[in-house]
């Protein structure tokens, strides 16, 4: 028997003749004799873990990581720091070999932790309520579209056109048999149309899907759109959290249900996920929330506790008139963005922005005086700008790559611009270099 | 019991991370953002130290049930020991970018595209994709490819089958996926009951979703008929795949008639469940349903691997990036270490240990189904009432010996369930003293039973007040 196998062929035969079984093949008798399997699958011999080690060493050695790389590449995947405490405290086999909290009296450590989740979120972005945790913040916006609709159904939905093309994807693949009424809204200079949403007609539109900082890194005037859609209308915000820590919080701004991505709140790169969605919204909205929720209770002798709550939104419950059909999610990355707002707390996740923020515009504005390079857009930004280049983009990100820079992400349907993202782990040299190579062409 | 929370540890101007330098000159905050957005206030978030948050965190930890302490029984879970090998392979992708340019991340891609190929091997599908994040995203996916693939054909289809066994993920995938349910009913044996199906099936269903084995442990044995039935409406046989631990070398669903399915990668392939989550939930198809997969798919263009983004079949994307890679990694690195001897070892001894421990229970508790199963077994609370006993009180009761309950009052066709499942993890001697212990609390005061758990770290908890005074952040 393999290693991870306790029992050996001689005890398993015991068992079996224990309980008046002559051959295991009696056990698997009632599978049809014509689709029992006569050979062995197609896979690589066991391997030795000394053997595994070295065959997945040699896949990282024909590729180059960000540690090799100068990174500026982002579009919704940032290169921020990671403190060592969260891999350290995720590796704990009490958090991540436990299945999710179905006997609430010995999962108090993870009950708690998606409570306090809930918590940092609901203070982070001043919502009043926050599930714990969805697929990723893609998904979360879908879902955030179809809790829109279960609000107010049949009306139209209005998408800014400056959201993230993978999301507009996964919200539409969300809805390809729903066929909820999706609107875009026209993008003008990098962000959304305002004078073309205050022309609009908001009688038949239950919500908007707005993104700040949006694709293009730009932020959008989230408070004048707040202002020029109708109160009755549900304003969906998708933003960067690391963005929250200097701007206005959506609870602030009238934003009714709140999406992003944990990506960036200590769950590192990992080659796109996991991450884990943030989805949080106004109290009133509860019963419609998708997702499981921690919440507070007292045990038979008065202790406080903490049991998943609201269950009755929730597919082992309602079936087909759940909420979501979301069951598993992703509570261990829910534990590292936990971990990340505590350990880099009020000044650490200000300072994070903060020096984002410097970094990416000491580039941006180094720039403007390259020949042949400029910024797309002259708008406030965040992190990240869409940058204009001499050449094509892909032959662009080769070049760079030679002196070891990951230069940007490639926007969809451009070919001389790119979309170029600095974080607080950039250095001074390294954005020099950065200059330099543009200063080569 | 409930210490404190991290929020209360705060005292102002304590940090917990040091930071780069800003080596730069910096600008006014207020040249950069627009005025009217900034907020003047810093997050309002915990000021703590490092040893604060570990010793925090630690003692959370602590409050918890987890495979690597002792058995985890819960039906259709797979809760398997997750290979410590695997946590340290998944760390050497972590600097990886999603959106890196192809040629330096050919390590990653080629490991997707052999996972897919061996996922393909193992259940006899012909393509898979890995980007859904958990079974019940998988399902979804699948039950897009199917609509996709009819209306590509024009025909109309609007109607999805599932049993009452199935789980309840199922019917809200086949709401969320725009088509209606149908339930029918299992016949005496835990089975599909095939007259149901008949009387149930027409020209305007898309797919039957079954789980093979099914929720109570039972190999579906007329599979051959019930894809026969629903091949003869134009119908897809889709396979649920959170039992396919079961079948592990043994069988494979792409022979006996599925058209696509989803696998947990959580479940079968010994990635770890985190307390709820990051899961994988690959779907798999046949080559009829292949242009019709999320995208990107993965190509190998003579030994180059890139994704390919051009299919306009293809249902669209249902995540961000690639998938819960670092979960393939998991998974890849597992199906390695096992190859097909050890896959076939898994399955066999998972049987074996779910029969034996049928038998050793059967004695003490009502079974419904009392055939030999595969995986996992489902035995029923309902001769307790003598004692004044449910099923619950019992769970309750084994938390108290150190072991985790079995899944209960699932699947909804048995009367106070107890659905166990108790994985090729676990030796005889394990076994043994959960038939014991199991044993012991039935002989004990009735009393003593009902009002446990005892010795966990809280007691009995109310759900109900949880629900009626909802506190839900503090």
């Amino acid at each position: 028997m393999h290693p991870y196998i306790p029992n050996t062929d001689e005890v398993l035969n015991k068992m079996l003749e224990e309980i008046g079984i002559s051959d295991f093949k009696e056990l698997i008798s009632y599978i049809p004799e014509e689709f029992q399997l006569k050979r062995d699958l197609n896979l690589p011999k066991p391997h030795s873990e000394y053997q595994l080690e070295k065959e997945i060493a040699e896949l990282v050695l024909q590729s180059k990581d960000v540690k090799q790389l100068s990174c500026f590449a982002g579009c919704g995947s940032y290169d921020h720091i990671v403190p060592a405490v969260i891999p350290f405290l995720l590796s704990r086999s009490e958090f991540y070999t436990a299945y999710t909290p179905y006997q609430a009296e010995v999962s108090q450590g993870t009950l708690q932790f998606y409570f306090e989740f809930q918590s940092l979120i609901c203070d982070l972005t001043k919502m009043e309520v926050a599930n714990a945790s969805m697929y990723d913040g893609a998904s979360a916006t879908a879902e955030a579209v179809l809790m829109a609709d279960r609000l107010k159904p049949g009306k139209n939905i209005l998408i800014s056109n400056t959201l993230n093309p993978f999301i507009k994807r996964v919200i539409n693949t969300y809805n390809y048999g729903l066929n909820l009424h999706l609107v875009s809204i026209p993008e003008v200079d990098g962000t959304i149309d305002i004078d073309f949403l205050r022309k609009q007609d908001f009688s038949n539109v239950s919500a908007i899907v707005v993104q700040s900082p949006n694709y293009y890194g730009i932020i959008e005037d989230v408070i004048e759109i707040r202002n020029i859609i109708p109160e009755d209308v549900l304003f969906i915000l998708n933003s960067d959290p690391i963005s929250l820590a200097l701007l206005k919080k959506p609870g602030d701004i009238g934003v009714d249900i709140y999406v992003g991505d944990g990506q960036s709140l200590g769950n590192g790169l990992y080659f796109g996920g996991p991450t884990c969605g943030i989805f949080a919204s106004k109290m009133k909205y509860i019963r419609q929330l998708p997702g499981r929720i921690a919440g507070i209770t007292k045990d038979t002798e008065g202790k406080i506790g903490f049991v998943t709550t609201l269950q009755t939104r929730e597919q082992h419950i309602r079936r087909a008139k759940a909420t979501s059909n979301i069951c598993t999610s992703q509570a261990l990355n829910a534990l590292a963005t936990t971990i990340f707002l505590s350990i880099t707390g009020k000044e650490g996740l200000y300072e994070i922005a903060y020096q984002s923020l410097q970094k990416s515009h000491y580039l941006a504005d180094k720039i403007k005086d390259i020949y042949g390079f400029s910024l797309v857009y002259d708008k406030p930004f965040f992190l990240e700008f869409l940058m204009r280049i001499p050449i094509n983009n892909r032959d662009f990100l080769k070049k760079a790559l030679e002196k070891n820079i990951l230069a940007g992400v490639v926007p969809e349907n451009r070919e001389k611009e790119l979309l170029v993202a600095v974080t607080e782990k950039r250095t001074k040299e390294e954005l020099d270099q950065y200059i330099d190579f543009l200063k080569s062409f | 019991m409930f210490d404190r929370f991290i929020k209360e540890l705060s005292v102002s101007g304590k940090k917990g991370v040091k930071l780069p330098d800003l080596d730069i000159n910096e600008k006014n905050i207020n040249e950069l953002l627009p005025e009217n957005l900034i907020d003047m206030e810093k997050p309002n978030l915990p000021e703590v130290s490092e040893p604060d948050v570990v010793r925090h965190f630690v003692a959370l930890s602590e409050k918890n049930y987890h495979i690597d302490k002792n058995l985890y029984p819960l039906g259709s879970c797979t809760m398997k020991y997750n290979p410590k090998i695997n946590e340290f392979m998944a760390l050497s992708f972590k600097d990886f970018h999603p959106m890196q340019p192809e040629e330096t991340v050919q390590g990653p891609l080629k490991l997707m595209y052999e996972l897919e190929k061996y996922l393909c091997e193992i259940t006899g599908m012909d393509s898979v994709s890995l980007q859904p994040a958990a079974g019940a995203q998988g399902e979804f996916s699948s039950l897009l490819v199917a609509r996709a693939y009819f209306e590509d054909k024009g025909i109309k289809k609007t109607n999805v089958i599932v049993p009452d066994s199935a789980h309840g993920t199922n019917p809200a995938s086949v709401k969320m996926a725009g088509f209606n349910v149908i339930e029918i009913k299992s016949n005496s044996e835990g089975l599909v009951d095939i007259e149901s199906l008949k009387n149930k099936i027409n020209d305007e269903t898309a797919v039957f979703m079954i789980t093979n084995p099914n929720t109570l442990g039972l190999f579906e044995k007329q599979i051959k008929e019930i894809a026969e039935i629903v091949h003869s409406h134009n119908a897809l046989l889709y396979m649920d795949g959170a039992n396919l631990n079961a079948i592990l070398g043994i069988a494979r669903p792409g022979d006996m008639g599925f058209d696509l399915m989803h696998y947990n990668l959580h479940k079968t392939f010994s990635t770890p469940h985190g307390g709820g989550g990051p899961g994988s939930g690959p779907i798999g198809v046949k080559d009829f349903l292949k242009d019709y997969l999320p995208v990107p798919r993965i190509i190998n263009d003579n030994g180059f691997y890139r994704f390919d983004f051009n299919l306009p079949k293809s249902i669209g994307k249902v995540l961000n990036y690639w998938g819960n890679f670092s979960v393939m990694v998991r998974a890849y690195v597992y199906i390695k270490m096992m190859g097909s001897e050890g896959l076939k070892d898994v399955s066999k001894a998972a049987i074996i240990n779910a029969n034996y421990l049928l038998r050793k229970l059967e004695k003490y508790f009502y079974v419904p189904y009392p055939s030999n199963c595969m995986h996992e077994f489902v035995l029923s609370g309902k001769n307790l009432r003598d004692k004044g006993l449910k099923t619950l009180n019992v769970a309750k009761r084994l938390l108290d010996y150190g072991f985790h309950a079995p899944t209960i009052y699932f699947p909804l066709i048995v009367s106070e369930a107890l659905m166990i499942e108790p994985t090729e993890s676990e030796s005889k001697e394990t076994l043994d003293t959960f038939v014991d212990v199991l044993k012991k609390i039935l002989e004990e005061d009735p009393e003593i039973v009902k009002s446990a758990p005892h010795n966990t770290p809280v007691k009995k908890l109310d759900e109900v007040l949880a629900t009626k005074e909802i506190k839900i952040h503090w």
